[in-house]
């Protein structure tokens, strides 16, 4: 994976002050150094690492349904994602108005309901998503969960101090836990812990 | 179950509970300007208050985090207030019409719910507004 990102990381290092019209880059790019004048460089350094795990996790979070050989899941998985994915899309979009005017006519849900809500999700989900792995690694070697931890703690420390350095500076947004909790999400666990076991499956039968 | 992840588990667990108890806050205040409230980020102390009004393209004018990063340097040495004018951002839709003397008596209703101290010509907001 981070060979497949060296060549891109190559071309823009040499399009982008060759050839490339920066004007526009230029601009934005001087307003992020405002916004983060200590941690722009590393923001930047951080958000391509996050990048190459992100694009690692979404080739190898599907391995579990294609190893198990079975066509509904092999099928059936990414389309369920697909779809759930457009009808949120779609929801937002059709009830957008709607969720500005709630916004306006019940300010005091945002502190009271939203984040509370939004915090409580994500803690929940990241209890399920970790407990859920020990008991999807129950068949690996002890040598590849130690290879696997090692990893994982790497790509999950970045994603969190890329989560503490580009919160958003404003001072009037005050939630940034809720991105640390976004960050232990990011690396997979459990579905990887499933894929062995989903082979193993498949040759059985 | 595999038990070296027993542990991480229960410390990641932890942890998220941990994180999840302190959801955090949005600091800015919804004020009532005559009917309808106005979202307002107050920060700072002293005397006199200045005002941060957003202008923009549209004539209505932008979200009050145009000025986030302005009103933290200024809120250094004295009240700041920014907002978002009704029917901006997150404010309700205030009543017609929309002309700037409408604007400024929201203004004026909203800081002084506020509790912003007001003294004529020491408020700075920029100059298309003025108190009716």
């Amino acid at each position: 994976m981070v060979l497949a990102w060296v060549p891109i990381l190559v071309f823009l290092t040499v399009w982008l002050p060759s050839w490339a019209n920066t004007t526009r880059i230029g601009g934005d790019l001087y307003l992020f150094r405002l916004l983060y004048p200590d941690s722009w460089l590393a923001i930047i350094f951080l958000a391509i690492f996050g990048l190459v795990v992100l694009s690692w996790r979404f080739m190898v979070g599907g391995l579990w349904a294609g190893l198990s050989g079975k066509g509904y899941l092999y099928y059936g998985v990414p389309a369920a994602q697909l779809i759930l994915t457009s009808l949120v899309l779609l929801a937002c979009g059709i009830w957008s108005d709607a969720i500005d005017r709630i916004g306006q006519q019940r300010p005091d849900l945002a502190n009271a309901v939203v984040l509370p809500a939004a915090s409580w999700g994500l803690a929940v989900w990241v209890m399920a998503k970790y407990w859920f792995a020990a008991f999807s690694w129950h068949k690996i070697a002890p040598h590849q969960v130690r290879k696997f931890l090692l990893a994982w703690s790497c790509a999950t420390l970045g994603l969190m101090a890329l989560a503490i350095l580009a919160a958003p500076p404003f001072d009037m947004y005050r939630q940034k836990y809720l991105y640390l909790l976004a960050a232990l999400l990011m690396v997979p666990f459990a579905r990887l812990g499933i894929a062995p076991a989903a082979w193993a499956k498949n040759r059985h039968h | 179950m595999n038990r070296p992840l027993i542990p991480l588990a229960s410390i990641l667990s932890l942890v998220a509970i941990v994180l999840a108890v302190d959801p955090g806050h949005f600091a800015f205040a919804y004020v009532d300007a005559g009917g309808h409230p106005l979202r307002m980020f107050i920060a700072g102390h002293g005397q006199p208050a200045v005002v941060f009004e957003t202008g923009g393209s549209a004539g209505s004018g932008d979200a009050l985090e145009s000025w986030e990063r302005v009103q933290p340097a200024v809120s250094a040495f004295t009240t700041t207030v920014s907002y978002d004018r009704a029917g901006v951002g997150w404010s309700a839709p205030g009543p017609q019409p929309r002309d700037a003397r409408q604007v400024a008596r929201e203004l004026h209703t909203a800081l002084q719910n506020a509790g912003v101290h007001q003294s004529k010509g020491s408020t700075t907001t920029v100059p298309t507004i003025r108190y009716g």
